[in-house]
């Protein structure tokens, strides 16, 4: 028998699918009428979790039947506690097969989340596992970096072993716009300042403003290393809403940030975000006494970044305004 | 080594079409119509949320009309259940972001009176937490989203003093991020979505002043990418929903202005599907109800002449809003 | 054997070299009748791999050679077929260590023991590493592949691919002869930055060129004042020095002073291009050897119904008297063909144009940090040829565990031993006292490999010469080549063509529509 080339025309190929559809529709209809049928009479069983399981796999949004699923385990719970563990692991398996056929359902990672909390005996080490391979096929499913941060809590696991790995994301990729989220929650907690200026630690901030140098000089394209630099520099503590205070300290980092950005900006001259950066720079140094060279800057940004024409000039317009040096909030 | 540039391709001017209001009415109106449709029978688990979707979105137009009003209202009653809490269809568990949709649509058709308003009430209070933050429901979920649904929907019924205002802010507040941004609990992530669900919440509750406007705007507007579409976080492809979130957010702020509407409304205008009416997320993909609505809504912020006035923060015609005495705050540069 | 050889055939190949190989895979494929000869023992030609023992074999087999002259058969119009070729000539073989290993004595025997942990030379001695001859894999003419270059492209195209594995180079490097020590060469944008070697302005420079070059064809207008010059001149302008000038010559843009500007842009973006695709570099290592290569290309040919014959000489070429050729005489027996391909070496037309100087060492330990591939490019002191080196783990089937197989490539100048000798001496010990910071050389063969060319019009229309292996580190040009001598023979044909999707397969023979479900 020898093969031929069919190639499918779209017509035949929608008539496939339509077939497919049709059939799957039946499937569906049939089970859900089974199992709200056995819920109004009170059935939660192995059965109603057998047809919710097989509904759910194909679609995860149907939330209604997950919290079938919540009935019939706290029914198990409270009438047969001894076989908990064995419906847990079974949830357990479920939501991560949901969660593979669809990573970005709020309804599967709620519901492992849930049944941890019903477990006795949970290894953290396998959620963990699951958060590792979910975050290597999307680094930014917030579903799933929000899920680590609930069995890190659970599991009493250490913020530094947190920021660890954090640090290894960033090194595989430090466009991450997540990992560096991440670390802007962890930092603060882990490495508080001891003056009143600054959110971190001297040491710690400098490290990081290292980094994050390594990130712009790398890609000044990367958005994600900006934000995060914007927020080291310019994050006053919030107690503090007076004058910026004399902290020479503080002061030279931001002029050794000013020079390093402007070396930047010889190199690539028309990035918007260096420029703004500049901007904001010497804004934070001395707005009155760089006032001039700023406004600079705004209109040069406007040509550059036509699109946000409009936050250019209320930048230029609070700049006019500010007549003498006085703490520049956010 | 290539740059992360997530954007897609405009069509040329010539090939983007005007507003095509009659095809999107006419896509919203049947859509439904063939009960055994694969796609709207697999929706069924957010069938509120559709509707309210579509109700809207015509009422926008001026066809709320073309709608069947006493079937809709006869199907959100046998929706509500004996806790006061709506589902998303008939049989379909109680939650907050369907009771918000069925209240949203019986303030369309002014029939708040087909369900029992009190117990709605009653509902949403209970799913306050210690902490302030709402559940989406009895299991537990926590969520920005649902402090959104739990005061937009007691806005609606007048009874937003039913809950602990300064806790449910409070609790908003503590899931500000570094860029100033809000994420679904304390510690997630800046999302455009959940974005207008927090600076909508705080409209609501008078409480604009917590945010930190400048950089939350400048993180809204850098959303905006070269095609004019908008994004729902950095490095994200364009969606046309996000047209509402971000932009109905930058109206709350007062900070409209910082978007470029005239690249914005060429993008929105070019995720409309020209052979069977409605909007797409982006252009050349399937248009939905989802995606058509927040497509109008955004291009009615955005001025739009043929449309109706659109409240920022209630995603509803302001004619309503203003008929049901609501003002919620926002704020001017 | 002779019999089973048909004739008239489509086309004839003699040698079993890469470039022909492809070239009459791509033939069978579209079912012409392919007779493929090799008159050595083995496939591949100057491009295969050897066990210890056969290496050693057919180096000596060659120099011991014998011409063959042609009989009654020869036309004066025929060519002869150089079958005396020695592209591999100049095989000089070292050894570094001893024959047995001394153990009369329980002190010597202690001291191999208490040494085992420094070194691993004193683990081997000459016989014990010919005894494991299977377990090594010499290639003559080691290459890489791009993962995006054209010769992984037709092997997943045509499913040739599932004959071989391959293995992703781990490390590429640059030696620093100033310092005296390797700088390993960022690849991928996490690589540069984390690399703790350059600077932020260098970082940002680095990553401006590779974006320059990457984007060249949509940004013509920069690059005019460059575009005729050479390589140098760009890199002087946008003032690249230093370590990323190193990181981009030397490795990326493969570069000499004298290499024009559009060879080096189209090599950064193949470099740039095939990272991460299937790893942290752009380059692939085949496992087994390079050598396998040439033989999944005749397998495929097999498949396809080419009929294959080593130890099958051909003596000359016959020509007809309007100067085409019309066959060949092999072993004594006419074989008629429409085209004949010959590797360059046998082509008698040919001459030697160039060479290139070959090193294979054994090695006891890694001059990197345990790549299980990598590449490690010595430039020159004054802008000619650099030396490429090519370290070879166990995992990649090269040799026992324990030992590392090197490859040195450079232009021949002289002799294999002194073109090689100044950096085998700053990498290696090859002394007596054996080095603990360096890896210890246990056994080395130095030899050279012709360059041929074929002079243009003097073949006739039907022949093609098939080039032999270059200088350079990948397989590209030569599948180009193959392709080109493939669409000369056969215009408008595929070129190893996509295997069909299964699914898409519809059974002839079957009288309702595979779609059709089940009533």
């Amino acid at each position: 028998m020898h093969g031929r080339l069919k190639v499918r025309t779209t017509a035949e190929q929608q008539e496939i699918k339509a077939k497919e559809r049709a059939k799957k529709l039946a499937v569906y209809k049939v089970a859900m009428d089974r199992i709200f049928s056995k819920r109004k009479s009170g059935e939660l069983d192995d059965e109603i979790l057998k047809i919710t399981g097989q509904v759910l796999t194909e679609n995860p949004d149907i939330s209604t039947l997950w919290n079938i699923r919540k009935e019939t385990i706290v029914k198990i719970k409270n009438t047969f506690p001894d076989l908990v563990d064995n419906y847990v692991s079974k949830e357990l398996t479920l939501t991560e097969q949901c969660i593979r056929v669809n990573p970005k359902s709020y309804n599967s990672w709620f519901h492992r989340s849930w049944v941890l909390d019903k477990g006795s005996n949970i290894d953290f080490q396998a959620e963990f596992l699951l958060c590792d391979k979910c975050l290597e096929l999307d680094e930014r499913n917030f579903h799933c970096w929000d899920y680590r941060r609930i069995i890190v809590q659970m599991s009493k696991t250490p913020l530094e072993n947190e920021l660890q790995f954090s640090t290894n994301k960033i090194t595989k990729n430090f466009s991450n716009y997540s990992s560096w989220h991440y670390r802007s929650e962890l930092l603060p907690r882990i490495y508080p300042s001891s003056s009143g200026d600054t959110l971190l630690d001297d040491q710690k901030l400098a490290e990081e403003c290292n980094l994050i140098q390594n990130a712009i000089f790398t890609d000044p394209n990367d958005q994600s290393a900006w934000f995060y630099q914007r927020w080291l520099l310019f994050t006053k503590k919030e107690s503090d809403s007076k004058e910026n205070s004399k902290n020479s300290g503080f002061l030279s980092v931001l002029n050794d940030e000013l020079e390093s950005c402007q070396q930047l900006r010889d190199l690539e001259p028309n990035n918007k975000w260096v420029i703004l950066q500049v901007c904001e720079l010497l804004r934070r140094i001395d707005s009155l006494g760089n006032k001039k060279e700023i406004l600079q800057l705004v209109s040069q940004l406007t040509k550059v970044d036509p699109l946000r024409r409009g936050y250019y000039a209320y930048l230029g317009s609070k700049i006019e305004e500010e007549k003498q040096k006085k703490t520049i909030p956010e | 080594m290539a740059l992360l540039m997530n954007d897609i391709v405009l069509p040329k001017d010539d090939d983007i079409p005007d507003l095509l209001l009659s095809k999107h009415a006419h896509f919203l109106a049947s859509y439904g119509n063939n009960k055994d449709d694969y796609e709207f029978c697999m929706t069924e688990y957010l069938r509120m949320n559709g509707i309210y979707w579509s109700l809207t979105a015509m009422d926008l137009m001026g066809k709320l009309g073309e709608m069947d009003r006493d079937g809709i209202i006869l199907f959100i009653k046998q929706c509500q259940h004996e806790n006061g809490g709506i589902g998303a269809s008939i049989d379909h568990d109680p939650h907050l972001l369907y009771t918000l949709s069925a209240v949203q649509i019986l303030c369309l058709y002014d029939a708040l009176d087909a369900i029992d308003c009190e117990k709605v009430t009653k509902y949403v209070v209970n799913l306050q937490n210690s902490d302030g933050s709402f559940c989406g429901d009895q299991w537990g979920e926590v969520d920005t989203r649902f402090s959104m649904c739990a005061v937009a929907c007691l806005a609606l019924l007048g009874k937003l003093d039913a809950i602990n205002i300064d806790d449910a802010v409070n609790f908003v507040i503590s899931c500000m991020n570094f860029d100033g941004g809000f994420g679904c609990r304390p510690g997630s992530e800046s999302h455009a979505g959940q974005v207008y669900c927090c600076v909508g919440m705080l409209s609501i509750t008078g409480h604009l002043h917590l945010i930190k406007a400048d950089s939350l705007g400048w993180w809204l507007c850098e959303r905006q990418l070269p095609s004019g579409g908008l994004n729902g976080r950095p490095e994200k492809l364009p969606d046309v929903c996000y047209s509402w979130w971000v932009v109905a957010s930058l109206r709350i702020i007062g900070r409209l202005n910082w978007l470029d509407k005239d690249q914005l409304r060429k993008f929105i205008m070019a995720c409309q599907d020209v052979e069977t009416g409605g909007f797409s997320d982006r252009p050349n993909d399937m248009p939905d109800p989802f995606h058509t609505l927040f497509g109008l809504a955004g291009l009615s912020l955005l001025g739009e002449p043929s449309l109706k006035t659109i409240n920022p923060v209630f995603c509803m015609p302001q004619s309503i809003i203003s008929h049901l005495k609501v003002q919620p705050q926002t704020l001017t540069i | 054997m002779g019999e089973d050889i048909p004739s008239p055939c489509d086309l004839i190949v003699v040698g079993t070299g890469l470039v022909e190989s492809i070239v009459a895979s791509a033939a069978s494929r579209i079912g012409k009748q392919v007779v493929h000869l090799d008159h050595r023992d083995f496939y591949g030609s100057s491009w295969a791999t050897f066990s210890f023992n056969s290496l050693k074999n057919t180096l000596g087999l060659i120099d011991e050679f014998k011409e063959h002259t042609t009989q009654s058969q020869k036309e004066a119009s025929d060519l002869n077929i150089s079958l005396n070729s020695k592209a591999v000539c100049n095989a000089i073989e070292k050894w570094f260590i001893l024959d047995e290993c001394k153990t009369e004595n329980d002190d010597s025997h202690q001291e191999c023991e208490a040494s085992r942990g420094k070194t691993s030379r004193i683990n081997w001695t000459k016989s014990e590493l010919l005894k494991n001859s299977r377990k090594f894999n010499f290639d003559i003419s080691p290459k890489l592949l791009y993962s995006r270059g054209e010769m992984v492209e037709v092997l997943i195209n045509s499913g040739i691919c599932r004959y071989a594995e391959f293995k992703n180079v781990s490390g590429i490097y640059t030696f620093d002869a100033s310092e005296g020590c390797l700088l390993p060469v960022p690849c991928s944008r996490a690589d540069v930055f984390n690399s703790k070697d350059i600077s932020m302005v260098e970082k940002r420079l680095l990553m401006k060129v590779l974006a320059m070059c990457v984007d060249y064809e949509n940004k013509p207008e920069e690059f005019k004042e460059y575009e005729s010059g050479n390589f140098d001149n760009f890199l002087n302008a946008h003032k690249i020095q230093g370590k990323i000038r190193k990181y981009l010559v030397d490795s990326v843009a493969m570069a000499n002073d004298s290499t024009n500007f559009q060879d080096a842009v189209k090599n950064v973006q193949k470099f740039v291009r095939s990272i991460g695709r299937y790893g942290n570099t752009p380059f692939l290592w085949t496992l087994y050897g390079s050598g396998e290569l040439p033989q999944c290309f005749c397998r495929c040919s097999a498949v396809f119904g080419g009929v294959y014959c080593l130890k099958r000489n051909t003596e000359n070429i016959i020509i007809d008297s309007d100067g085409q050729a019309i066959g060949i005489v092999s072993d004594n027996q006419k074989l008629m063909a429409r085209f004949i391909l010959i590797e360059d070496c046998l082509n008698p037309l040919a001459n030697i144009k160039s060479g290139i100087s070959r090193a294979i060492l054994i090695t006891d330990r890694s001059i990197t940090n345990n790549d299980q591939v990598a590449i490690i490019t010595v430039p020159s002191a004054n802008g000619k040829d650099p030396v490429r080196i090519l370290e070879l783990s166990a995992s990649t089937m090269a040799c026992p565990p324990g030992l590392y197989v090197v490859h040195l490539i450079t232009r021949q100048v002289t002799t294999a031993v002194e073109d090689l000798r100044e950096v085998i001496d700053a990498v290696f010990c090859s002394g007596e006292k054996e080095a603990l910071d360096k890896p210890n050389i246990i056994w080395s063969l130095h030899f050279n490999i012709n360059e041929y060319d074929s002079p243009e019009g003097k073949l006739p229309s039907n022949v093609y010469s098939c080039p032999g292996p270059d200088l350079f580190l990948d397989f590209d040009d030569h599948v180009i080549k193959a392709r080109n001598i493939f669409q000369s023979m056969y215009p408008g044909e595929d070129f190893l063509p996509k295997v069909p999707d299964p699914e898409d397969v519809v059974l002839e023979d079957s009288s309702e529509d595979i779609v059709q479900e089940n009533p």
